[in-house]
Order: structure tokens, then sequence, then C-alpha cells
């Protein structure tokens, strides 16, 4: 298993590290403004499946961003081609559909993830640099109606390290198209993360199940021979 | 919301139940034989990931039948198209890919959803009948390099009702794929299984989050009855 998490043949995936997501001023934090400032630590306490899967807190998400920085740094060190997946929809929705229309039409009155706009974009801290590849999609999975396949097959690439958010939605609708087309999937466990805590803790480990692997950070640099001292 | 589950447009996708995973002598009994007789919450789910994720109970998943039974009825009863998806692989599993590979190479041995063999099947309790449409796949979704969306498409289907197991997995799988296509999806919580109810909890909290919505065998059969 450990033998698979090479340099070679790898690419890493970063999933919708978005403003959207992730900036207290982004659309979700507007949409659920409750959401956005939450006691981590009281939310990391509740253990009860039910209630848990109520829960919304979009602090827990920025917990993701350190670990996805280290990734970024220890790629570009070992020459693994980052490749950033950023959730877009038209500024009209025409192409919405029923995430959209009927799940959850209020995305519309915030601007939710409109392309071209600082919504849309990706967080200062973790900024593509030249000879990145980002990948947009409109729908949970990077694979759906994208590029993505196209640029994997150029580059070669059979395994695939994941990070981002959010774990139980884009990150694992990704890993799991992935897992489907054969790639040896590795998410970072400490890389990604979820507005609940059983969610996350569910989707890593029936992940680990049947779908890939669960690593960390630590882990990956290991393998790729690199250092993850340079971002933190 | 409640207003399109009715049987306009709409199909039934009755997922993997199987022998392999429903019955006693399956070839998941075979190769999990404790977990045939598991007792539920032996194991601390929520602390304990690493054990969750090795929990493995047979008989939650066999809970899924009655209410399976109820929908299909339900649908036949009312032209509602019944779809059957099986999860199959070729005896020689070089359609495998990395699961078998790579992940679970133990499914080899036990016959694992042998194309053609009695564990491929599905129960005897839900057997197929004329005029329903069974739709074989080797990967966890439905639509992965199968024939399902034809299928979907030449019924004019826009709402699907989901049943079958594992929630979190092939249920889960199809169900995401579908919404991504941009289905209506019903999942039917009381006609679905997973080997361990976290799992199932959690994955229908999120899917009603955010990908479609969490019912019950009566709400389906009350709607397509009206």
């Amino acid at each position: 298993m450990e033998a698979k998490l090479a340099r070679d043949g790898t690419a890493l995936i970063v999933v919708d590290m978005q403003n959207a997501y992730l900036h207290p001023e982004g659309s979700f934090a507007r949409l659920w403004p409750e959401a956005a400032n939450q006691d981590v630590e009281q939310i990391e306490a509740v253990n009860d499946p039910i209630a848990a899967g109520k829960q919304f807190d979009l602090t827990l998400l920025r917990r993701a961003v350190p670990g996805c920085g280290r990734l970024i740094a220890a790629a570009r060190e070992a020459d693994v081609p980052v490749i950033y997946l950023t959730y877009v929809y038209r500024e009209d929705y025409r192409d919405g559909g029923v995430l959209i229309q009927e799940i959850n039409p209020d995305f519309k009155n915030v601007g939710y993830v409109a392309d071209g706009t600082w919504d849309a974009e990706i967080v200062d801290e973790l900024k593509p640099e030249t000879g990145d590849i980002v990948v947009k999609k409109s729908r949970y999975s990077g694979f759906h109606a994208t590029r993505l396949e196209t640029v994997l097959r150029s580059l070669h690439a059979e395994t695939l390290v994941m990070c981002g958010v959010t774990t139980h939605f884009c990150v694992e609708c990704t890993a799991r198209d992935a897992h489907m087309r054969d790639y040896r999937v590795f998410i970072a466990s400490d890389a990604t993360d979820e507005v609940n805590e059983v969610w996350k803790r569910t989707a890593l480990a029936s992940f680990a199940y049947g779908f890939g692997w669960v690593v960390e950070v630590d882990d990956i640099a290991r393998a790729w021979n690199v250092g993850t001292s340079g971002v933190t | 919301m409640a207003g399109r589950l009715n049987r306009e447009r709409a199909a039934l996708i009755v997922v993997d139940m199987q022998n392999a995973y429903l019955h006693p002598k399956g070839s998941f009994a075979r190769l999990w034989p404790e977990a045939a007789s598991e007792k539920p919450g032996g194991i601390d789910v929520l602390n304990d990931p690493v054990a969750a994720g090795k929990q493995f109970d047979l008989t939650l998943l066999r809970q899924a039948i009655p209410g399976c039974a109820r929908l299909i009825d339900a649908a036949r009863g009312t032209d509602v198209p019944v779809i059957y998806l099986t999860y199959v692989y070729r005896a020689d599993y070089r359609d495998g890919g990395v699961l078998i590979q790579d992940i679970n190479p133990a499914f080899k041995d036990v016959g694992y959803v042998a194309e053609g063999t009695w564990d491929a099947e599905v129960v005897d309790e839900l057997k197929p009948e004329p005029g329903d449409i069974v739709v074989e796949k080797s990967r966890y979704s439905g639509f992965h390099g199968s024939r399902l969306e034809p299928v979907l498409r030449s019924l004019g289907a826009r709402t699907l009702v989901m049943c079958g197991v594992g929630t979190h997995h092939c249920v889960e799988c199809t169900a995401r794929d579908a919404h991504m296509r941009d289905y209506r999806v019903f999942i039917t919580r009381d006609a679905t299984g997973e080997a361990n109810q976290t799992w199932k909890e959690a994955s229908l909290a999120a899917f009603e989050r955010g990908f479609g919505w969490v019912v019950d065998v009566a709400d389906v059969v009350d709607a397509w009855a009206a």
C-alpha cells in the first residue's frame, strides 16, 4: 500500500479551496452567517450521528488550508503536477440544474461561485502558480463534464493524492469517480475537511474500506521524498 | 418537494439486492463469516473510525428486503418502471480494476458476483419479472460504463426512487451520479441498508443536505397511488 504512494505517475488534486466556502465573507458565510462563527471544540465534541448530521460549521472547513498548503508545496518540490478543481456556475445559473433550481435556490441570491467573481476564486493562501492546472466544474465531481480526465491521461497519472473541501461532497464525489476509473486514490485526512465531524469521519472510514487509501500529509511528503517545512 | 414525488416520469431503481450481499451463503458471508451473526452496537463506530471501517453486519443489509419488496409491488401496480442494478464481474476478474487488484483481492477467492453464477443473482424474495429491466454494472455506480442512462432517457424518467444496498456505497454512488445528471433523486430510508448504522445515517443526512431527498416507503407508495 505504502509502495503505491510514489511520486511517479502521481498527480495532486486540490478540491474547491475557494472563497465561497472558506472566506468569512464568502457566499456560504453570507448564506449561513450563524454557521461561520461556531465553537470548533463544541462541534468536535458532539458524537450523536443524527444531531451531528444536522451540524453545519464553516469554520471546520478552514482547518484544511494549512495541510493543502503543505501538500501543494511538496508537490511543486517533487515535480508532481498540481491540479486545482474549482466549482463555478454561470452568473445567470442556467447551468445550475437540480441543485440550484430545486434543492438550494438560495445559492443564486448570494452569487454563489459565479464564474469570474471573487467568490469563485481560490483563497489567497493557496493561489495557483504558473505551471499548475486549474479545471473548472459545475457539479460535485471533478470528472463530471470536465477536462479532468483528458488532463490526467496526458500526464500519465495513475495515482491521485487528494485534498480540499468538502470531504463528503466534492472531495468524495471526485474520489469515488476516480476510483471507478481505476486510479489509485489517496485522500490526505489532515488536508480535507467537512462541515461536521461525523460526515468527515464516516466518509474517510468507508473510503478506506472500499475505495482507496486514507493517509496524512507527512506520509505523502515522505513518499515523495520531500520536506513539508517550507509552508505551514 | 413532496409534490415532485409522483409517478409521472418516475422510475424505481433497486440496487444490488443480490445473494452476494444478502444471503447467508453469499460471497460476503463466506468472506466474513463472523459478520453474518454480528450484533449491531458492538463497536463504537463514532469514536473509532478504523474499527467502524471494519465493522460489517450483514443482518443490517437484510433489513432492506421487505421495503424493497413493497416498493417493487407498488411500482408494478402503478406502471412505474422497475430497474434492477446488479453488480457483476467476469469469472476471471480481468475487469476488476483497482478494487479487485489492489484493495480487496480476497473477493476473487469467493467467486464474488461472478457473472452468471448464483452469487450474482437477485435474491429469491425480489426476483425480476417480465417487463422489469436489469442493468449490469462492474463498478459501484449504476451509471459507470453501463446502459442505465440510455434506459432512463428512453423511459423519459426525470425522478428516480432508489432502494437497495449498501446505502453508502452502490446506492449513494448511483444516487450521486443521478443527481449530477439532474435527475430528482429520492432515497427510501426503510428500503436501504448499510453494513453499519453510522454510515447509513451519515450518508442519508448528507444526501438530504445537498443531493436529493430522503423519504419512507409509505411516502412513495402514497404518492404513486394518488
